[in-house]
């Protein structure tokens, strides 16, 4: 089904790369939180990497939430950072794009950007491998509460929706 | 050598006048697909060789499945070929936006000269934001067709040896036909921006890779535009008619492959003619060439005022963009035909049989051109050889060509403004080459120019990262 067709007040976004190892944070939290955020509450997506594509949906959300893997945040700690859209001169289109920079697309092709929030979890080890390190499976469960938390506030009190 | 992707290099040879009178595009990087395989059972080759590109995994799927279907010596139920007909006219629609709007409108709608940091698509977004809107929406509608068809954006694991391995039900087909009058509508507003936006650049057009060449691609029994299926026509610079209905899977009796010292990517050539004479061009532009009409009414129209441009073949590689666009509008007609027949919701989507071949050739049309998977098994179904002729490969020859000759025109003295490189690097993208990492730039695609003189001494470089 084409996941990004459907209309949801929060839009969720983990991304990643599944085969190195804790980068796959963000798409393994986001697959947890398919379960507990169905539509129309939310729209779960769990991709490779940012796109351009995503402003679209991105433009329609009344909030955004970002889900990455980091190495410069501790292991297995997480951490919230609210976003704003920002133009950063980015590497490679398709590779390198930062959700600020979407952000900013969004505002800039269609008048709208939600206001966002980026989970980040720190990883231990980014190496040519499936699955994660014992730090962030034990960070899962916080990580996914922490969203859902963010989810369940932004909801209850759509006026207040900064997370 | 193996299909390969990644970042690029160039090389200008200088004589002692300082003109240029060498170029290599050097294409650093090595895949190795063609030697990973070995050893795999054929039924893993689809999945396997779609993860030869995240641009255009589709391709891959489809040359590799129909080279799995000679292995099993099985004609597939139409309304798969059909499916997976759809699903490559689908990718032609999103890689082609992708090429055009993403990599390079901000050429066209700011200029070679303008400055870098703005010339890429987020500066198209913030000054042409219907433009960016079009772009992301047509390749969204394209994304989402293979997504619906094969469970996911890329590397859909859908074509199977033998056929597809779900049919397509009522809802699905009529999400996808509910899309495509917007796509169209997008496609044929931007051909006309094009047609408007292209003029100023006559010396581009002049320039960028415009020399005789022979153009090689697939057609239909009619002589119309083919992607899935086909036989192989060649044609001269003139538009004369080489060869014609050529069965593709006798690739090996038109084209042979070259190795240089200074680049992982095959130079394929045209063998009657040898190497390095042999230089022939596929894709947007050589499909246009080849064929005797599009197929579809609005394409239709389009290609005859396309093949208008010049007498006989249309030459210039600039003009790839121009065909690419056409083809989106005939990607799409086509698809709304495809999804219109009454057969396509067929539940024979699958032929099943086991390896009665030994050897299997799959000739699809890729968004860049040809595509040639040509596979060996053993008795018990494994790999032990293959070739994979990309068809950014066929353009080597033809890429290398385009580079010398804008590089004698931009180029002069021992120095190299960012507007010839600028002007280098887009004849490159006129043939959309699938290094991917390399041709995704925002901007500034990671690339190094350098000046070497008679003595071989490299006398002045810009490199990018």
């Amino acid at each position: 089904m084409p996941s990004i067709e459907t209309d949801a007040p929060v839009l969720v976004i983990g991304y990643g790369n599944v085969l190195r190892g804790d980068d796959g944070a963000g798409p393994a939290a986001a697959e947890e939180l398919r379960d507990h955020l169905p539509l129309p509450v939310a729209k779960v997506l769990a991709v490779h990497q940012l796109l351009p594509e995503l402003v679209e949906p991105l433009s329609r959300s009344k909030l955004a939430i970002f889900i990455d893997a980091d190495w410069e945040t501790p292991a297995g700690q997480v951490r919230k950072k609210k976003l704003t859209p920002t133009h950063d001169d980015g590497g490679a289109i398709g590779h390198h794009q930062s959700p600020e920079n979407l952000l900013n697309m969004a505002c800039d092709v269609y008048g709208h950007a939600p206001p966002a929030v980026l989970f980040k979890v720190g990883g231990a080890d980014f190496g040519f491998q499936q699955g994660l390190s014992s730090s962030v499976r034990h960070a899962m469960p916080q990580l996914v509460r922490e969203v859902l938390e963010a989810v369940i506030n932004a909801t209850e009190s759509p006026e207040h929706t900064d997370a | 050598m193996t299909r390969i992707e990644g970042h690029a290099k160039i090389s200008l040879k200088l004589n002692d006048s300082g003109d240029v009178v060498d170029a290599m595009f050097h294409v650093t990087q090595f895949r190795g697909f063609e030697t990973l395989c070995e050893g795999r059972p054929l039924t893993e080759m689809p999945s396997l060789m779609a993860r030869t590109c995240g641009i255009c995994p589709v391709s891959h799927l489809t040359a590799s499945a129909k080279a799995c279907d000679a292995l099993l010596s099985v004609k597939i139920p139409p309304t798969a070929a059909n499916l997976r007909r759809l699903m490559n006219l689908a990718q032609l629609v999103q890689s082609h936006a992708l090429s055009f709007f993403h990599l390079s409108s901000p050429d066209l709608l700011m200029g070679f000269d303008a400055d870098p940091a703005k010339r890429h698509f987020f500066g198209v977004a913030q000054e042409y934001p219907q433009l960016a809107r079009d772009g992301i929406r047509l390749r969204q509608i394209g994304q989402t067709v293979i997504e619906i068809l094969g469970g996911k954006k890329i590397h859909p694991a859908w074509a199977v040896p033998g056929g597809v391995n779900k049919p397509l039900d009522a809802p699905d087909r009529d999400k996808m036909l509910a899309m495509l009058p917007e796509a169209l509508e997008i496609a044929q507003r931007t051909l006309q921006w094009y047609k408007r936006a292209a003029a100023p650049y006559g010396q581009e057009a002049r320039t960028f890779a415009n020399f005789p060449t022979l153009f090689m691609g697939l057609i239909t029994e009619s002589g119309g535009l083919e992607y899935y299926d086909g036989l192989l026509r060649v044609v001269d610079s003139k538009g004369e008619i080489v060869v014609d209905k050529f069965p593709p899977e006798r690739y090996q009796e038109l084209i042979a492959e070259a190795v240089e010292p200074f680049s992982f990517m095959k130079f394929p050539y045209y063998k009657e003619l040898g190497y390095p004479q042999g230089v022939y061009r596929v894709g947007p532009l050589a499909r246009l060439n080849l064929v005797d009409h599009c197929g579809t009414p609005i394409a239709d129209q389009e290609w005859a005022e396309f093949r208008a441009i010049q007498r006989g073949a249309v030459l210039s590689s600039f003009h790839y963009h121009h065909a690419r666009l056409i083809e989106i509008v005939f990607g799409i007609e086509m698809m709304q035909r495809i999804l219109s027949d009454e057969h396509i919701l067929d539940k024979k989507v699958r032929a099943r049989a086991r390896p009665n071949q030994s050897e299997g050739v799959g000739v699809a049309e890729a968004p860049r051109g040809t595509l040639i998977h040509h596979y060996r098994i053993d008795d018990n179904g494994l790999m032990v050889w293959a070739n994979l002729i990309i068809a950014t490969g066929h353009n080597n020859l033809a890429m290398n060509r385009g580079i010398l000759q804008a590089a004698q025109h931009f180029v002069s003295g021992n120095k190299i403004s960012e507007g010839a490189l600028n002007r280098v690097e887009a004849v490159i993208r006129c043939y959309d080459p699938c290094l991917s990492c390399a041709t995704h730039a925002l901007g500034k695609m990671p690339l190094e120019i350098e000046l070497v003189n008679s003595t071989g001494e490299v006398i002045h470089a810009i490199h990018r990262d």
